[in-house]
């Protein structure tokens, strides 16, 4: 018994003196240093074609480029291409290949390499592989080829000029089959290690094309949720954290920037316009006229996210139509009114479905049911697992309504192709032979000032339709800790590492 | 021997019983592995190829089949999810749970017995109700809370202790050791508080039986009543007692992984419930069942060795 007291006093002091040694990390100066980014969602996979979440994409920036690279700005840019040529007609890409970019395991990007990655995006027989999300806008693709070792073309078997966004594909070896694993690009930054539900590191990657970054290491720690990252947070051990909720950013002012960004998402109270009282726009309209966006973005962003009154977030600048955003002003006597001639002078009651793990949708429901309350009607939220929520809500349609976030590629035309009345995607069982009409038009428009004419009418029609009822694009709250500078919110889902530095 | 023969084969039925339940509930739940690697904008074509390729179109009793003879030549699989092996991904964690199991082990096992005994020396006196007290606070306190209380007075406080600063015993085992102290802690304190307190009863209850009263008369003083006869008779309920919080602790704390940031199998069994992860959560669902089953056993066998009366 002696000897086991004895022991463990042995232990604690250890115990004692390793935690003493275990604070404080972290790099300085203005070339180097490491960073520890914390963050809530794990990779859905670590292939940047298989990878699916906005989370994953965020990272996955900073490993893997396309043909094309977004910028902050929203404008795409050469990037494993030097510059392209969209012919006349606008059937046919053509890309000049730029010269020494190399992948991270020191082989030259070859023609075949981008042939093969973007046959394998677009799901060509060739490249086929089950587990790549095909991306739908690659269907106008006809033939993709290299006429010589410095070129690409693209040819497609429909006019279009919005292709180039997604052509962000990333560039991969080809063949190489460790891509879930061992992911290989050609971005600034290089993977080094993963380890599921607990962290991604990656390191600088010297020989990159581009500026090189000045960070030489970056972990990203993936925590259950942001109250599990709040004593490391509190601690100093974590660098960068987005996503987090409001309040939990004000307790960490002292020691951090907090940024406000948007998250690029259209976030509505979505209507199965097909289910019965919802089949009336006249009821569509009174939720819309019910429901207090003001409340809800003070409840989940303290007010720092963007109304919206359309299926379009403003960071889609060139096509946003602003002056949609206060259509349906808030306005609970108007919405009972509406109701009353609708024939639902006693309200009616109906479910609101929520994927349980996206906290501010679940927070925005619980706003809405109050407000809903006032005109009458009775809603209840069911919580759902995400996905239950994909097969059932998404894909299955088997729901009454929903809140959820939608977010988009960069290309015009994207966030809105859902709501064409043959859309797969089109789980809102909206249909209107006037959208179809005007979307298809946005489509083949050539310069993105006539695109911009076509999908302001698709949003306007969305919008007198009332389609839904939209909310806003909540506000992205990233603590950024003091000096630590070149946080850069892009209109699209990513964390651009390649310009954080720390301060000289 | 035939007992041991016996109880061996119960184990394996009961395994192969909450296997072959695990996979039927899989098939109930709405949404699968293919749904949910393809995300929202996949089509159904997509979907159900890549459902082919992952054999999840196959009948149930053809995947089980499949999934048990792999089992039988220890090959668990590869996870949908992560494109890992099932074993390499829970090898992974499993460092991290037991770590965590056998500190908080040790704490109970250290502190359970003295306190159980101090408790029992005088019923209802001073220390006994002080014990007692103790015991019902660190029964009753959740363990988030308890968690978080200690992280938030030893991490951010006191600066003795890094919340997230779990690592791999491999890369260091001092730290490995030192980090998993503190949630050994916060695991150990429930179970400690019920392991004394059923201590202390079963002593308290020995106390009165007719032989401790013989040994007295007999000549022996407190102490050697205490030591030899008493405690001897009242460790042999706890141990199955104790049985159970070793499968508990081996399982993995969910509450405290998560607390903690601790890469262990709890959290890995939540994440790939959601991810619709078949392999990895039959896998893990066959450890803890196997861990429950094999320490019950255990406990039974042992059970007999101690106790010449049970038959």
């Amino acid at each position: 018994m002696k000897k086991f007291l004895f022991l463990v006093t042995l232990m604690s002091l250890s115990v004692l003196y390793g935690c003493s040694n275990a604070t404080g990390k972290g790099g300085a100066g203005s070339d180097g240093g490491n960073v520890v980014v914390g963050i809530t969602q794990d990779l859905d996979s670590l292939d940047p074609h298989v990878a699916v979440a906005a989370g994953t994409d965020e990272i996955l920036f900073n490993i893997f480029e396309g043909l094309v690279k977004v910028d902050e700005y929203g404008n795409v840019n050469p990037a494993v291409a030097e510059s392209y040529v969209l012919s006349d007609d606008a059937m046919k890409y053509t890309f000049t290949l730029r010269d020494n970019v190399l992948f991270h395991n020191g082989d030259a990007v070859k023609a075949e390499d981008v042939v093969y990655s973007l046959k394998r995006c677009a799901g060509f027989q060739d490249a086929y592989d089950p587990s790549v999300s095909v991306e739908s806008a690659f269907s106008v693709i006809s033939e993709i080829y290299s006429p010589d070792e410095k070129t690409v073309v693209i040819e497609l078997n429909t006019a279009n000029t919005e292709l180039i966004y997604y052509l962000t594909c990333a560039i991969i070896p080809k063949g190489y089959d460790k891509q879930a694993t061992d992911p290989i690009g050609t971005g600034p930054f290089k993977f080094s290690s993963y380890t599921p539900l607990k962290s991604f590191v990656m390191e600088r990657f010297e020989d990159y094309w581009g500026t090189k970054p000045a960070l030489q290491k970056v972990t990203f720690n993936i925590y259950a949720n942001s109250d599990a990252a709040l004593p490391e947070l509190m601690a100093g051990n974590i660098d960068i954290m987005t996503a987090l909720e409001n309040d939990v950013a004000a307790q960490l002012k002292d020691n951090y920037n907090i940024e406000y960004a948007n998250y690029n998402l259209v976030q509505a109270l979505f209507l199965n316009n097909d289910f019965e009282p919802f089949k009336n726009p006249d009821v569509r309209k009174a939720l819309c006229m019910a429901v207090d966006r003001d409340q809800i973005n003070n409840m989940i962003s303290d007010g720092h996210g963007s109304l919206i009154g359309s299926g379009v977030f403003p960071g889609l600048s060139a096509i946003f139509a602003k002056d949609l955003v206060n259509y349906y002003p808030y306005d609970p006597d108007a919405a009972k009114e509406l109701l009353k001639n609708a024939g639902y002078a006693d309200g009616f009651s109906f479910t609101i479905t929520i994927p349980s793990s996206y906290t501010p949708h679940v927070h925005s429901g619980e706003v809405i049911v109050e407000n809903l309350k006032k005109i009458g009607v009775t809603a209840k939220i069911e919580l759902i697992e995400w996905s239950s929520w994909l097969t059932d809500v998404y894909q299955g349609r088997k729901y009454e309504a929903t809140v959820i976030g939608l977010d988009a590629n960069l290309a015009p035309g994207d966030i809105l192709k859902r709501y064409r009345s043959t859309a797969k995607n089109n789980f809102i069982n909206f249909t209107s032979e006037a959208f179809d009409t005007a979307y298809a038009n946005g489509i083949n428009a050539k310069t993105i000032d006539e695109k911009a004419v076509y999908y302001k009418e698709c949003q306007k029609i969305l919008t007198e339709n009332a389609a839904s009822v939209y909310i806003q694009d909540p506000a992205q709250i990233t603590v950024v800790k003091k000096g630590l500078t070149g946080y850069t919110p892009y209109p699209v889902y990513v964390l651009d590492m390649s310009k954080i530095h720390y301060e000289k | 021997m035939r007992y041991v023969g016996k109880k061996l084969i119960a184990l394996l039925v009961t395994l192969a019983a909450i296997s072959f339940v695990t996979f039927f509930a899989f098939t109930i739940i709405p949404g699968d592995a293919a749904t949910n690697i393809m995300g929202m904008d996949a089509t159904e074509e997509e979907i159900e190829a890549l459902r082919e390729a992952m054999g999840l179109n196959d009948n149930i009793f053809v995947r089980y089949g499949r999934w048990l003879l792999g089992v039988l030549r220890f090959d668990l699989g590869t996870s949908l999810q992560y494109s890992i092996g099932v074993s390499e991904l829970i090898g992974g964690r499993l460092k991290a749970t037991a770590g965590l199991a056998f500190e908080s082990l040790l704490i109970i096992l250290v502190l359970a017995v003295p306190l159980g005994l101090l408790s029992a020396l005088k019923p209802n006196g001073a220390l006994d109700n002080c014990i007692t007290t103790l015991t019902q606070v660190g029964m009753a306190v959740p363990q988030f809370f308890l968690g978080i209380m200690l992280t938030y007075v030893l991490g951010v406080l006191l600066h003795v202790f890094r919340m997230g600063g779990y690592v791999s015993p491999g890369d260091n085992f001092g730290a490995y050791i030192s980090f998993l102290f503190v949630p050994a802690i916060t695991v150990a304190v429930p179970k400690l508080s019920m392991m004394t307190k059923y201590l202390r009863d079963c002593i308290v209850a020995e106390k009165r039986k007719d032989y401790v009263r013989t040994a007295k008369a007999k000549g022996n003083d407190a102490a050697r009543v205490l030591s030899h006869h008493i405690l001897k008779n009242a460790l042999i309920p706890s141990l199955t007692f104790f049985a159970m919080i070793v499968a508990d602790v081996f399982a993995g704390s969910i509450v405290c992984e998560q607390v903690f940031s601790i890469p262990g199998v709890g959290r890995l069994l939540i994440a790939s419930i959601s991810n619709r992860d078949f392999p990895v959560v039959s896998a893990i669902v066959l450890y803890t069942a196997a861990l429950v089953v094999v320490t019950n056993t255990l406990a039974d066998i042992l059970y007999r060795a101690v106790d010449p009366r049970v038959n």
